[in-house]
C-alpha cells in the first residue's frame, strides 16, 4: 500500500525511515523532507483557526505524478509521513487513516519502552516488522 | 411597422458579453408585431434591472436571479420538437401582444389569432405563455363609467380561466409614460416570474432526462460524449441565469463520472465509447482559459473525435470559466495540479500512446496558462490566496521544461542531434498555433521559443526556476525552494557555473543540517565536493572531503576515495597558515582528564598532563603532527576568592595547632562548598551532551479528592510543577545550532606531537609546564594534520580545569598536649610542610634558642643544646614532616607567676631570612620568703607555691648562706614522711631558724634556697620521675635583728581590783632595747579601737633611750564596754627631730633623704621584726560598768 513510511521528530529531524525499495531511500527522503513544508503550514494554520485539535490526520500533503504524500502529527508534534504511489487508485482516504493509526499505536509502544530515549532514532525490530507489514498492506 | 431590434448593449453584464454563447433566454412574440416592436427595446432593457426570486421544486434553495431575454418572432418552426433537448437556442416563453380595446374587434380578429397561437403551443405541449393587452391611457375615459366588460375580461374568460395571471393589461408607456409606470413594472415582474417558472418546469423535465440517460450508462451503445453535451446544456442554462456555482457543479459531476469510467476501465471492460479516447493524438495544444466555449473542441466531442487531452482541456477550461465568473482564480490554481496529475494518470490507465514530450508540452502549456490567468488578478488578497498553489505549478512547469530540455538536447553540455531537432519540430507542430502579441506571448509562444535554441531554453528555464523558488519562499516553503535550488545547482554545474551551483548547494546543505537530515546533508556534501573540485577551490574541497571521509552514512570505499583525495590535495595546498576546519564528524572528543597524581592541584613548574581520548572517524590512519589543548586562565574575581588561601607565613606557633594534618581536607571541602563554581578535572562525552529535558524526573505527588461526606472520591497523581514540562519550547532552539568556534588562544597550550590517529578510539597525553599559578580551564582541542589542515573542536564543555599552585613551605613549632613548662624537659613538635617544594637530601634545619632554652631531637641521644641542626628526610611536595624535639627551659628563681619568654630562631636552607618563633613557658612553681620573729629569735619561712596542674614532688630543700657571715641556719624541716608535692593550689612551706648571733644588722644576709623537684607522672600513685631538677632561688634577709621589745598592759587604777567599763585604767607601756640600735629617740602611738577604748590625754609621745635601755610610760585609758578586750595597739616609730641631721645619725640612710631635712620632726617606721610587740593579741578582762556589777576582775591573758 505504502512505499515509504517515516517518523519525523519534534524538531523535524528524521527518526525513522523505511522504504519498500531501499534503493529509492534517498529519493523518498528528499520528498519527505520537502513535505515538511506543508506539515508546518498546516500546523500553523490549525493553531490560528483553533479547529478540531484532536484531528491528527493532516491529509494529503502534496502529490507528484508518481507519488502521494500523506501526513499525520501527534499531539507531541511527532510527524508520521507515508508515501503511496499515485497509481494506486484503489487506496481510499480511510485506509490511509488506518495506516496512520496503526503507526501511531506502534510508535506509542516504542516510546513506552523504558530503554528508549525520547528524541533518539527508533531502533526496534518490532517496529520495523510492523512498518513493513503496513507498507505491504498486510497489517 | 414592426421591427425586430436586436439588443446591442447591456452594461450590467460585461462578463456575459464576452461569452461566446451570448445566450439569453429566448421569448417569442406573436400578435401585434408593430406594437411589440415599439416596446421591445424598453423591455429588453428593463428586464435585467431587477432580480426575481426563482422558486424551484424539490426543496432547492430559492435563488435571486437576474433575467434577460432576447425576443424573436413566433413561428411554428422554432418551437422545440419532441425529444429535442437542446435548451439554449430554444424559445422558452411565448407572449401574445395586442392593443385591441374594442370588444367587437376582439371578437372578430384577435380572438381567432390567439386561438390559433394557443393551438400551436398546445400541440407542442407548451404551457408557458402570456397574453399582454396594451392599452392607451385615455383621460377622457377615466371620467366615464367603466365598461361592463373589457377586452381583458373577455380574453381571460376565453383563454385563461384557470391562469388568470397569464393575461395582463398594461398602459402603453410610449403614449403616456407617466401613467404607465405602475402597470409596466407589473408586466416586467410578471414576465420575469413566468419566465423562471418556465425554466423550472423545463429543467425539471430536463433533469429527468439526464438522470434517465445516466442510468443507462452501462448499456451498450451509450456514449459519454452525447451525455456530456446533454448535461452541459443544463450547465449552460445555469450559467445563462448567472448561477455559475451550480453550473460548476454540473461540470464537476461530469468530471467525476468520466474519472470513474476511466478508473473502472482499469479493472473491468472498457466501454466502446471510451476506446475512442484511446487513440493516439497529434494535438497537444494547451488550455485556453477564458469564458468562451471552445466550439471546435465541443464539436469534436460531438463527433466523438476528441482526444483525451482535448476533452480534459475542454472540461477543465469550462470549470475554470465558472471559477473565473465567481472570482476564484485561486481555486483554478488549486485544481490545476491534481487535474494535470489526473490526466497523466488517465493517459497511463487508458494506455494511450503519446509522442515523447507531448504530454510534457501539454502540461507545461496548461501550467503556464493557469499561471497567466492567475496573474491577471493582482490584488494582494488574490495573490496571497493563489500563491499557495501557483508555487507548485511553477515548479511543475519547470520540471516539465527540464524534461523537454533533456529530450531535445537543450540542456547545457549537450548539442541537439538532428533527431532531437526533428522532435522539436514535431512537438511545436502539435502545440498548434496560438499567437499572442509581442507584449503578452502566449504559453505556446513561450514554449516554442524555449525549445528553439539552447540559449532561449536556458533563459526560460532559469526564469521559471527563479519564479518557482521565489514563490515557494514567499509562501514560506523553504524546503521546497531548496529542492529546486538543488536542481538549479545541477543545472549550473552542467553550465559550468560552479560558483552559482555552490551557493545553491550550501543553502540546501544548511537546511538539511539544521534539521539533522544527515543522509541528505552528506549527499549534498558529495555534490559540493564535486563542485569545489571543479572550481579548484582546494580549501573548501578539503573541508568537504573531511566531512565525507568521516561520514558513517557512506560506504567505506567512497570514504576512502575522498580521504585519499583529500590527502593528495592537502599536499598540493601551500598556504602559510594551516587550513582550519571544525571537528564536525571527523573527530569526536570522548573524554579529557587532567592527570593528578593524587593531588588536586598542579604545582607550579611541574608538568600538566591531560589525557585525551578522541574517536577518529576517518577510514584510515592519519598522522597528527601536533595535538594541542588550549588553556585559558580564569580571571574571574569570584574564583579568586575560592582559591585556597595561601597559608600566612607568620602565624604564632600556638595558633597553628592542629591545622597541619587537615590541610588537604579543608581544601577539598572548600571546593565542594563552592557549588556551581565546582571545578572538574575530567569530563567525557556523556557529560558533554546537553541534558535531555524529556528524561528529567517528574515530581509527582499523590492527590486525593474527597466527597462531601469525607469518603474518597478519587485518587490521582499530579505533577507539582507542570509548567516546567509543558512549557512550549519550539520557539527557541528549534533548529540544531551549527556554530563554528573561532580558534582560541593556543599560546599556552598543552601539546603532544606526532601522534598516529587510527580509526576509532585514540588516547594520547598532552603536556605542558605549569607556569603561573592560578586556575586554568581547558579551552579547545586542535589537531594539526598533514602540516596544513587543522581541526578545531568546539569549546570543551563542561569546563575542565586545573589549578596551578605555588604553596610556600612552612615550618611550625608546636607544643605538645600539655602546657609548656619551664624547668621540665618537654616535647615539642617541629612540623615541616614542604608546600609545593621537594626537600632534597642532606638538608638541615637550624634552630637557635635564646639563653636558658635548650633543645634536642627526641630520637637523638645527644645532650640538649642551644644550637641545633635538624636533618630533614627527603620528601615530595605537600608532604608534612613532624619532628619531635626535647625542650628544656631553665626555671629561674621565680618569685611571681609571670611566664618566661624564649625565642627560637629558625633557619631554613631554602629561605634566606630567619624566622623567629616566640615561646612562652609557664613556671611550674614559685617561691617566696618571710622572716618571722619570736622575741629576739628569727625564723625563715620559704613558701613554694605550685602554679600548674603538673604536680611536682619536692625533695631535699636546703637553705644555705652565700655570704661569710657568722650566721647559722637551723633546718626545722622534716626529713621523712609525707611527700612534699606542689601543684596548682598545693603549696609547701619550709622553715629554718636563723641564728644571727652577734652579727650587726647592717648588711643583709644572703641565702640561697635549693630544692629538688621532679614531675609527678602518675597522679593517683603520686609516682614521680627519677630524674630530678634543681630549683634555686636567692633570698636576701634584711633587718634580721629585734631592736626593741614593747610590752603593754592595762591595769585598774589604784584602789580598784578590776578594770571596769567606764572607769579610768592605766595603760602601762614598757619599751626595752634588746639590741644595739642607732635610734634612741622613739615615738609611741596608741592605736585604740575607738569603740572599745577611749584614750585620755595624749595618745602618742616621744621617749628617749639614749641613756637607759628601758622606759616606762603610763597612759590613761578607759574601756568603753565590758568583756575581754584586746589591748590597744602600740606602735613604735623612729622619731627624727626637726633640727637633727639624719645623715649624721644614720649613715645607712640615703643621702637624698637627709638633704630633705625640714624644720619639722618626722617619723620613720621600723621594719617588721625590728620591734617585737610581746603584748600583741593580749586581752584584758573588763567588768561591766560599776552600776551593773559589783565585782570586777582584771586579769592578763
Amino acid at each position: 500500500m505504502a512505499v515509504c513510511v517515516t517518523v519525523i521528530g519534534k524538531e523535524n529531524s528524521p527518526k525513522y525511515i523505511s522504504c519498500l525499495n531501499p534503493e529509492l531511500d534517498l529519493q523518498f527522503q528528499y520528498k519527505v523532507h520537502t513535505s515538511l513544508d506543508v506539515v508546518e503550514e498546516k500546523l500553523s494554520s490549525v493553531g490560528k483557526t483553533s479547529g478540531d485539535v484532536r484531528e491528527l490526520y493532516l491529509g494529503l500533503l502534496y502529490s507528484t505524478e508518481e507519488h502521494k504524500i500523506f501526513g499525520y502529527v501527534t499531539n507531541t508534534k511527532i510527524k508520521f509521513i507515508i508515501v503511496v504511489e499515485s497509481s494506486n487508485t484503489l487506496l481510499r482516504d480511510n485506509e490511509v487513516r488506518t495506516m496512520f493509526r496503526k503507526l501511531h499505536t506502534i510508535y506509542t509502544d516504542v516510546v513506552c519502552n523504558p530503554f528508549h530515549i525520547p528524541g533518539d532514532p527508533i531502533i526496534s525490530k518490532n517496529f520495523d516488522a510492523t512498518v513493513k507489514s503496513i507498507m505491504s498492506g498486510n497489517a | 411597422m414592426l421591427s425586430v431590434e436586436k439588443m446591442n448593449d447591456n452594461d450590467t453584464t460585461v462578463i456575459k458579453e464576452s461569452c461566446i454563447m451570448d445566450s439569453k433566454p429566448i421569448i417569442t412574440f406573436a400578435g401585434d408585431v408593430a406594437l411589440f416592436s415599439s416596446l421591445e427595446a424598453s423591455l429588453v432593457q428593463a428586464l435585467p434591472q431587477d432580480s426575481s426570486e426563482w422558486r424551484r421544486s424539490y426543496g432547492r434553495a430559492v435563488k435571486s436571479v437576474y433575467v434577460e431575454a432576447s425576443f424573436i418572432s413566433f413561428s411554428k418552426d422554432i418551437l422545440p420538437k419532441q425529444g429535442d433537448w437542446h435548451l439554449i437556442q430554444q424559445p422558452i416563453f411565448h407572449i401574445f401582444w395586442t392593443e385591441c380595446v374594442d370588444l367587437d374587434a376582439y371578437k372578430t380578429t384577435v380572438r381567432e389569432e390567439i386561438e390559433a397561437w394557443l393551438k400551436i403551443l398546445g400541440q407542442h405541449n407548451i404551457q408557458d405563455w402570456m397574453i399582454v393587452l396594451v392599452e392607451t391611457y385615455d383621460i377622457r375615459k377615466t371620467n366615464k363609467l367603466l365598461p361592463r366588460t373589457t377586452v381583458l375580461d373577455k380574453i381571460r374568460s376565453d383563454f385563461a380561466s384557470k391562469h388568470g395571471d397569464r393575461c395582463l393589461s398594461v398602459i402603453n408607456p410610449i403614449r403616456s409614460e407617466s401613467r404607465s409606470a405602475e402597470s409596466w413594472r407589473g408586466l416586467l415582474a410578471r414576465i420575469r416570474h413566468l419566465l423562471l417558472f418556465a425554466y423550472n418546469r423545463t429543467l425539471i423535465k430536463f433533469e429527468e432526462v439526464i438522470r434517465d440517460q445516466r442510468e443507462r450508462r452501462n448499456e451498450p451503445g451509450w456514449n459519454f460524449c452525447q451525455y456530456f453535451l446533454l448535461q452541459e446544456e443544463l450547465a449552460f442554462v445555469l450559467e445563462m441565469l448567472g448561477l455559475y456555482d451550480e453550473a460548476l457543479v454540473q461540470y464537476d459531476e461530469l468530471d467525476a463520472v468520466f474519472t470513474q469510467f476511466v478508473l473502472n476501465s482499469n479493472v473491468g471492460d472498457t466501454p466502446e465509447w471510451l476506446s475512442s479516447f484511446q487513440c493516439p493524438f497529434e494535438n497537444w495544444s494547451g488550455l485556453v482559459l477564458g469564458q468562451t466555449v471552445n466550439q471546435t473542441q465541443r464539436s469534436l466531442l460531438n463527433d466523438c473525435k476528441a482526444s483525451l487531452l482535448e476533452f480534459r482541456s475542454y472540461l477543465f477550461s469550462r470549470q475554470c470559466a465558472m471559477l473565473l465568473l465567481t472570482f476564484k482564480p485561486w481555486e483554478i490554481a488549486q485544481r490545476s495540479l491534481p487535474f494535470l496529475h489526473n490526466c497523466i494518470k488517465e493517459l497511463e490507465i487508458l494506455e494511450i500512446s503519446t509522442p515523447p514530450g507531448a504530454v510534457a508540452c501539454w502540461v507545461f502549456l496548461c501550467c503556464l496558462e493557469v499561471l497567466q490567468t492567475c496573474e491577471r488578478f493582482n490584488d494582494s488578497g488574490q495573490v496571497e490566496a493563489y500563491s499557495l498553489y501557483t508555487a507548485s505549478l511553477w515548479a511543475y512547469a519547470r520540471d516539465k521544461l527540464r524534461d523537454l530540455g533533456q529530450l531535445c538536447g537543450l540542456m547545457p553540455g549537450c548539442d541537439p542531434t538532428s533527431e532531437q531537432l526533428h522532435t522539436v519540430v514535431s512537438l511545436s507542430g502539435g502545440m498548434g498555433d496560438c499567437q499572442g502579441n509581442s507584449k503578452q506571448p502566449t504559453p505556446t509562444d513561450k514554449l516554442k521559443e524555449a525549445l528553439s535554441s539552447k540559449e532561449a531554453f536556458r533563459k526560460h528555464y532559469l526564469e521559471l526556476a527563479e519564479l518557482a523558488m521565489g514563490t515557494f519562499k514567499h509562501i514560506g516553503r523553504i524546503r521546497s525552494a531548496r529542492m529546486i535550488g538543488r536542481d538549479l545547482a545541477a543545472f549550473y554545474l552542467q553550465l559550468g557555473e560552479m560558483q552559482k551551483a555552490a551557493v545553491f548547494l550550501t543553502d540546501a546543505l544548511k537546511t538539511f543540517e539544521e534539521e539533522n537530515w544527515r543522509q541528505l546533508a552528506i549527499e549534498t556534501q558529495l555534490e559540493l565536493a564535486d563542485c569545489y573540485r571543479k572550481m579548484d577551490d582546494k580549501e573548501r574541497f578539503i573541508k568537504t572531503c573531511t566531512v565525507i571521509a568521516s561520514a558513517p552514512e557512506l560506504n567505506l570505499s567512497t570514504r576512502i576515495t575522498y580521504f585519499d583525495e583529500m590527502m593528495n590535495v592537502l599536499e598540493e595546498l601551500r598556504t602559510e597558515s594551516p587550513l582550519i576546519t571544525s571537528f564536525t564528524d571527523a573527530f569526536k572528543l570522548v573524554s579529557l582528564e587532567v592527570s593528578q597524581h593524587g593531588n588536586k592541584v598542579i604545582i607550579q613548574d611541574s608538568t600538566v598532563e591531560v589525557n585525551v581520548v578522541i574517536e577518529s572517524r576517518f577510514p584510515k590512519l592519519i598522522l597528527c603532527i601536533n595535538a594541542a589543548v588550549s588553556v585559558e586562565g580564569v580571571k574571574d574575581g569570584k574564583r579568586q576568592n575560592d582559591l585556597p588561601n595561601p597559608r600566612p607565613q607568620e602565624v604564632p606557633a600556638e595558633k597553628r595547632q592542629g591545622s597541619g594534618g587537615k590541610k588537604q581536607q579543608s581544601i577539598q571541602s572548600q571546593r565542594n562548598d563552592t557549588g556551581d563554581a565546582q571545578q572538574l578535572s575530567r569530563c567525557n562525552s556523556e557529560e558533554m551532551k546537553p541534558v535531555n529535558p524529556a528524561l528529567a524526573r517528574l515530581h509527582m505527588v499523590e492527590h486525593l479528592d474527597y466527597k462531601q461526606d469525607k469518603s474518597l472520591s478519587s485518587a490521582s497523581i499530579v505533577s507539582k510543577n507542570p509548567k516546567q514540562f509543558l512549557r512550549r519550547t519550539n520557539s527557541h532552539g528549534k533548529y540544531r545550532k551549527i556554530s563554528s568556534t573561532p580558534k582560541g588562544d593556543f599560546s599556552s597550550a598543552l601539546v603532544a606531537e606526532n601522534i598516529i590517529l587510527k580509526p576509532g578510539r585514540n588516547e594520547f597525553v598532552v603536556k605542558s609546564k605549569a607556569q603561573e599559578k592560578g586556575l586554568y580551564r581547558l579551552g579547545q582541542l586542535s589537531l594539526l594534520v598533514a602540516d596544513s589542515l587543522e581541526f578545531l573542536s568546539s569549546t570543551i564543555n563542561p569546563r575542565v580545569s586545573f589549578e596551578v599552585m605555588r604553596e610556600p613551605s612552612s615550618v611550625i613549632l608546636n607544643k605538645g598536649e600539655k602546657d609548656l613548662l619551664a624547668g621540665l624537659e618537654q616535647e615539642m613538635v617541629l612540623t615541616v610542610s614542604a608546600g609545593s617544594y621537594t626537600i632534597g637530601e642532606n638538608v638541615c634545619l637550624r634552630l637557635r634558642t635564646s639563653r636558658g632554652l635548650q633543645m634536642q631531637v627526641k630520637s637523638s641521644e645527644e645532650s640538649l643544646t642551644r644550637d641545633l641542626e635538624v636533618p630533614l628526610p627527603q620528601s615530595e611536595p605537600f608532604q608534612t614532616l613532624s619532628i619531635l624535639l626535647r625542650v628544656l627551659a631553665e626555671l629561674p628563681p621565680q618569685k611571681d607567676a609571670g611566664t618566661i619568654e624564649h625565642k627560637v630562631t629558625l633557619q631554613c636552607p631554602w629561605k634566606p631570612e630567619e624566622k623567629n618563633i616566640a615561646l612562652h613557658f609557664q613556671p611550674p612553681l614559685m617561691s617566696s620568703f618571710r622572716l618571722h620573729t619570736a622575741y629576739t629569735r628569727k625564723f625563715v619561712q620559704i613558701l613554694v607555691i605550685g602554679l600548674n596542674v603538673q604536680m611536682l614532688e619536692l625533695t631535699e630543700p636546703t637553705l644555705t648562706l652565700t655570704g661569710n657571715q657568722d650566721v647559722r641556719l637551723g633546718s626545722l624541716n622534716p626529713t621523712s614522711g609525707q611527700k612534699l608535692i606542689v601543684g596548682s593550689g598545693l603549696n609547701v612551706s619550709f622553715m629554718w631558724q636563723l641564728d644571727v648571733g652577734g652579727v650587726e644588722d647592717t648588711c643583709p644576709i644572703k641565702t640561697e634556697f635549693k630544692v629538688h623537684y621532679s614531675p609527678i607522672i602518675n597522679l593517683t600513685k603520686l609516682v614521680s620521675e627519677d630524674e630530678t631538677q634543681l630549683y634555686r632561688c636567692n633570698f636576701d634577709i634584711n633587718d634580721y635583728k629585734t631592736l626593741f621589745v614593747v610590752k603593754s598592759r592595762v591595769e585598774p587604777t589604784k584602789g580598784s581590783e578590776f578594770c571596769r567599763a567606764g572607769t579610768m585604767c592605766h595603760l602601762q607601756l614598757d619599751v626595752q632595747r634588746v639590741n644595739a640600735s642607732s635610734h634612741s629617740s622613739l615615738m609611741y602611738e596608741v592605736l585604740a579601737d575607738q569603740s572599745m577604748w577611749a584614750v585620755c590625754g595624749r595618745t602618742a609621745g616621744v621617749i628617749s633611750l639614749d641613756s637607759v635601755d628601758k622606759q616606762n610610760v603610763t597612759l590613761d585609758v578607759m574601756p568603753l564596754i565590758g568583756g575581754f578586750l584586746p589591748l590597744p595597739l602600740v606602735r613604735l616609730s623612729k622619731y627624727i627631730p626637726a633640727d637633727q641631721k639624719t645623715s649624721s645619725r644614720d649613715p645607712n640612710r640615703k643621702p637624698e633623704l637627709s638633704s630633705h631635712t625640714t624644720s619639722h620632726p618626722r617619723l620613720e617606721p621600723f621594719s617588721p621584726g625590728q620591734v617585737y610587740n610581746s603584748s600583741k593579741a593580749q586581752q584584758v578582762h573588763v567588768l561591766p560598768s560599776a552600776t551593773a556589777s559589783s565585782a570586777t576582775d582584771a586579769s592578763l591573758a
